[in-house]
């Protein structure tokens, strides 16, 4: 995500304790320091890292975990409530971390791991340039990147000031700051874009991202009840709530929040003498054109691939999630023994989605660890 | 002023499949094979400067809003699933032009 | 000497009288299908100094070939040795044949075969020595030299410079072989009457000497001499029906367009010439990019003109980009694109229109009116930017087409539907006009391009904003720091070819990068070009990506481009980061530049209020 002047007031926010992630000894270390003969790497500090994390130590096995930031929590820590709950992000990341503070975790903080070789069943770690460690087994967490919003110019993300993406206004709710419009009072309406960077082969993505419609929903109840006059309309091809709680949650923003869900994708946004964002799309169930002129444009922005660099090597972006060799039944990677995946790496996914393939990848490690050494044996 | 009570009986809006009749739409797809590809989302009518919704892809047929087309394909480079819009117009005015009707 | 004639001879007689008669009739309808206009074009043109300047250009061009040989020398050297030297066989031929024979009325056939009436100087005393026979010998060895080139070509065609070949129909390959034996058998008739009779110059002497010591040539003259006059008289009778028509076609077409004559719908026949002029020689096929990503398929326009000149429907009539690069590489100058659109039917697209008048509704004058095009709408970088400069420079302007609902009519042109381009052109006219601007910019070259060339906007000047960008850092009305950056300049096909504005954007372009753009006129095309309607999504991406490859070989910061849809294009297929010339100018635009005591005036930048 690019850098940008926040147009919003000021922030009101507190370092929150459990946000200063494994650089603090908040918690006590848990587990018996025994003799470990096997080390698995775990890539990445996000939800999944840290489910995996956490179950490769309570199997006994010894951890090397790296994460290319200073601290663990990955983008839970720039969330700020969780669909479908609204359970605070913070509290998530509370339960996640409170198993990764174990003696067989060795963390390595600040650690980018850009390729990963196998060699003779041994697995190092690669740096830009140089080698960071080595591994019996490996489970890349590395997750996803938001998709760079300014790729669809049209929107004017990056060009008109009351264009933000749903990461954007995360961090709005999250820093406790306040969405006003050009006057400073409360915006009078928002209205959100789904499907920027999904389902779009102009800008070469072909899949869906999942977890936008319900984003979408969350964020518009958000606006909802912090501001209770602000019309807020959705612009979506189709609603996708397909988790546990999502179709009650897009029930409960028609009923109780009254916010507007229109059948049509917005195709262009412009800046009028205001400021303001003047938006182009079509109602397609009443087949009319619609112009509509909001306070705030919020574009939820689809998930994009972080980790097949990771294993190509090749140390730029691919469009495209990484498949693991039978996506039905495991996170083994093809043609790289030892290798899994876990979490958003190998697609979209939500939190407890996450967490879940991280545990996963941590069993199938396990598994291949014991089938290696019974064979060596 | 008129005034109505009760039930009015408009033109039958009904689409009935049974009775569809695919022909010209199948031949249009011939030459512009990525029509099928609609997803309905709209974005080529937002986009129209015309602002009249040219496209109407729920059935590829001809329609009067076709002669109002600028053909400056902006539907072209917002369309989410990369159908070729400006060909499929000029396709169906052609089909349209070569039968002289709408099948 | 005393009989000129011998039975062969009708051979050739007969196949040359079909060209001859062929293209008497062809001139003739080719004049007679003139629009009235262009016939007095025609008319006052034979009557002035332009007669002088087709005659020079038929010259450098059918003879000599000066444009090829610029492009390829190896080529040039190929088409300028055949044609030429050939050109200057029949002529000296014709000279001797005079000279000897002191009669200029005689038949054709004489100069043509005049070797086998007269024999010329003795070998091998006179082989060296300049004469007719020698000069002529030098031509037949020029004239063969380049047939070797024309064979290697045909098999091996990256010897010769190109990556392609024209795939030929069977009655040019007919053609073609006919072509090939001509000057050989010449040579072998040639040598074989001097063998006979002991005379001859270096090259058909020597054969001659040579063939007397095998065997004894004298029987072998007269079947030699058939053989010649069979070949000539096979490709003469071809020559209607081929490629080969480009032979006398050119010139006629030369001279019509140094008078002034265009391919235009008024004037069919003239669009006919054109189709004839074209050699098929295959220089349009590398310079179409749809050869590297549609290989096999006959996008190209020497196929597209073939078919119509054999009354077919022309392939991939709606793949063609219209990006002008065949145009602008044709060595015979033929009007390919011109052509290219007036086959697209106007099915009525866009008839129906009724657009509401946008500016005289306020009627408030100003003195710039910008018309950012529909397609800048979806790039609102370059409309932002557009804002900051012209707020800089302290014009006071008005966004004529700000809800996006206006369009030029060139891409309702470009799609063949002219009626409706023309009738929008009308009402566009008018409202620029009301507004009582001096000057109109757009962002977008295709509406440059039709506003320029086809827009009567009296009073008005018409700019792109690469042009307005250079004109105002000119006249220091805003500032721009240098960025200290590299840049590569893709030049849009509407603006550079199309419209010929090139040194502006290059201006701009040097003034905020360090590196030396200078653009040609021979900029590639980016894909996205409107021309091409049929083109699927995924060709379209391949154009780009080739684009782009070359563009940015040598890995610039930045691709500067000044076009709306190219940079669209561009931006998914590259990893170098695309922008606008006029979103460079605005994000290196340096504050307070401008000068506010003049904001007031009514002259801004020398634009007045018309009215």
């Amino acid at each position: 995500m690019m850098p940008r002047e926040k147009p919003y007031i000021k922030s009101n926010r507190q370092e929150i304790p459990a946000f200063a992630g494994m650089t603090s000894d908040a918690q006590p270390v848990t587990g018996n320091r025994q003799p470990v003969t096997v080390r698995v790497a775990v890539v990445g500090g996000g939800p999944a890292g840290m489910a995996a994390v956490g179950a490769l130590a309570a199997m006994h096995i010894g951890v090397d975990w790296y994460e290319k930031e200073d601290r663990v929590g990955g983008k839970l820590n720039n969330y700020h409530q969780l669909f479908p709950d609204r359970v605070p992000a913070s509290e998530a990341f509370g339960q996640l971390v409170k198993g990764t503070y174990h003696n067989h975790i060795d963390r390595h903080l600040g650690k980018a791991i850009t390729s990963v070789g196998v060699n003779a069943g041994r697995i190092s770690l690669n740096g830009k340039d140089h080698k960071i460690g080595e591994a019996d087994a490996v489970i890349l967490a590395t997750g996803f990147d938001f998709f760079d919003a300014r790729h669809k110019e049209e929107f004017g993300y990056g060009i008109y000031k009351h264009v933000i993406t749903s990461a954007d206004l995360e961090t709005v709710f999250a820093d406790g700051d306040k969405l006003l419009n050009v006057n400073g009072s409360a915006p009078a309406s928002v209205a959100f874009v789904h499907c920027v960077g999904s389902r779009d082969e102009q800008v070469g993505v072909s899949y869906c991202s999942r977890l936008c419609c319900i984003t979408g929903i969350k964020q518009a109840i958000q606006i909802r009840r912090e501001y209770r006059e602000t019309r807020v309309y959705n612009f979506y091809i189709d609603m996708r709530a397909f988790g546990r709680g999502y179709e009650e949650l897009y029930r409960e923003a028609q009923e109780n929040h009254g916010v507007r869900f229109i059948r049509g994708r917005v195709s262009e946004a412009s800046e009028d003498e205001q400021g303001r964002i003047r938006v182009k799309a079509e109602d397609t169930l009443m087949s009319r054109p619609i112009k509509l002129t909001v306070d705030w444009l919020v574009l939820l922005i689809g998930m994009s691939p972080s980790c097949s660099a990771v294993l190509s090597g090749k140390g730029e972006r691919e469009k495209s999630f990484t498949n693991a060799e039978n996506p039905l039944t495991g996170s083994a990677v093809k043609g790289q023994p030892g290798v899994f995946l876990a979490g958003c790496c190998a697609g979209p996914m939500s939190i407890p989605e996450s967490v879940a393939s991280g545990r996963s990848a941590a069993v199938q490690a396990a598994e291949y660890l014991n089938k290696k050494n019974g064979n060596s044996e | 002023m008129k005034t109505k009570f009760g039930f009015d009986i408009h033109d039958n809006r009904q689409i009935d499949l049974d009775l569809e009749d695919t022909r010209f739409a199948d031949e249009v797809a011939v030459v512009v094979k990525s029509w099928k590809a609609c997803m309905k989302c709209g974005a080529c009518v937002g986009t129209c400067p015309v602002g009249k919704g040219v496209l109407n892809l729920t059935g590829i047929n001809y329609q009067p809003a076709l002669t109002t087309c600028l053909m400056c394909g902006k539907c072209l480079l917002v369309c989410p699933r990369g159908i070729n819009t400006r060909h499929l117009i000029l396709e169906v005015m052609n089909k349209y032009r070569e039968y002289g009707k709408a099948v | 000497m005393e009989k000129l004639f011998d039975p062969f001879v009708l051979l050739f007689t007969a196949g040359f009288s079909v060209t001859g008669i062929w293209f008497i009739y062809k001139v003739y309808r080719w004049l007679a299908g003139l629009s009235s206009a262009d016939r007095s074009l025609v008319f006052h043109g034979v009557f002035s100094a332009r007669l002088w300047k087709a005659l020079i250009e038929t010259i450098s061009e059918s003879l000599i070939h000066r444009k090829v040989f610029s492009r390829n020398p190896r080529l040039g050297y190929m088409h300028m040795s055949l044609a030429f030297g050939w050109f200057m066989l029949i002529l000296i031929g014709n000279i001797e044949s005079t000279w000897y024979t002191g009669d200029l009325f005689k038949p054709i056939y004489v100069s043509v075969f005049w070797r086998f009436f007269d024999p010329g100087p003795a070998f091998p005393r006179a082989a060296w020595q300049p004469g007719f026979a020698f000069i002529m010998d030098l031509f037949l060895l020029l004239v063969l030299s380049g047939l070797l080139f024309a064979i290697v070509k045909r098999f091996r065609s990256r010897l010769v410079g190109l990556k392609r070949t024209t795939r030929q129909q069977p009655v040019d390959r007919l053609a073609l072989t006919a072509l090939w034996l001509i000057f050989p058998a010449r040579l072998i008739a040639e040598s074989m009457t001097c063998g006979a009779h002991g005379t001859g110059s270096f090259l058909t002497g020597t054969l001659g000497h040579l063939f007397s010591f095998a065997f004894s040539p004298s029987p072998l003259v007269l079947p030699t001499w058939w053989f010649y006059s069979f070949i000539l008289s096979s490709f003469f009778f071809l020559l209607p029906f081929t490629r080969y028509a480009h032979i006398p076609s050119e010139p006629v077409l030369i001279f019509l367009r140094r008078f002034g004559v265009r391919v235009s719908i008024e004037s069919p026949s003239f669009t006919d010439l054109n189709l004839h002029a074209c050699s098929s020689c295959g220089i349009c096929l590398d310079a179409c990019q749809l050869s590297e990503v549609m290989p096999g398929k006959q996008v190209q326009s020497n196929y597209f003109n073939r078919a119509l000149r054999n009354g077919a429907n022309p392939p991939h009539q709606w793949d063609c980009l219209l990006c002008g690069r065949c145009g602008s590489a044709c060595p015979v100058g033929v009007e390919l694109i011109p052509i290219r659109q007036l086959q697209r039917p106007d099915t009525g697209i866009g008839r129906g229109l009724q657009l509401p008048g946008l500016v005289g509704k306020n009627g408030h004058k100003v003195t710039i009116l910008y018309f950012a095009g529909c397609m800048t709408h979806l790039t609102p970088g370059i409309i932002s930017s557009m804002r900051k400069i012209f707020d800089q420079s302290g014009a006071s302007w008005h966004f004529f087409d700000a809800d996006g609902q206006n369009c030029c009519g060139r891409p309702l042109k470009l799609a063949g539907q002219t009626q409706a381009a023309s009738e929008l052109k009308k009402k566009l006219e008018q409202d620029f006009l009301r507004s009582g601007a001096g000057l109109l910019v757009t962002s977008c070259p295709i509406c440059f391009r039709i506003f320029n060339e086809e827009y009567r906007l009296p009073g008005m000047r018409v700019l792109h904003h690469s042009q307005y960008i250079s004109e105002l850092l000119e006249w220091k009305r805003i500032k721009v720091g240098p960025s200290g950056l590299s840049a590569a300049y893709h030049e849009p096909c509407e603006l550079g070819r199309g419209s010929g504005i090139l040194v502006e954007p290059g201006l701009v372009i040097r003034s905020l990068f360090h590196s030396d753009v200078t653009p040609s006129g021979e900029g590639l095309c980016c894909g996205g070009s409107l021309g091409g309607v049929a083109l699927e999504p995924e060709v379209r991406k391949a154009v780009a990506r080739g684009a782009a490859e070359q563009l940015t070989v040598n890995h610039p910061d930045v691709l500067i481009t000044a076009c709306p849809l190219c940079k669209k294009t561009f931006k998914p297929v590259t990893s170098i980061p695309v922008q606008d010339i006029a979103e460079a100018t605005a994000h290196y635009l340096i504050a307070g530049s401008s000068m506010p005591e003049r904001r007031k005036s009514t002259k801004v930048l020398g634009y007045e209020i018309n009215k």
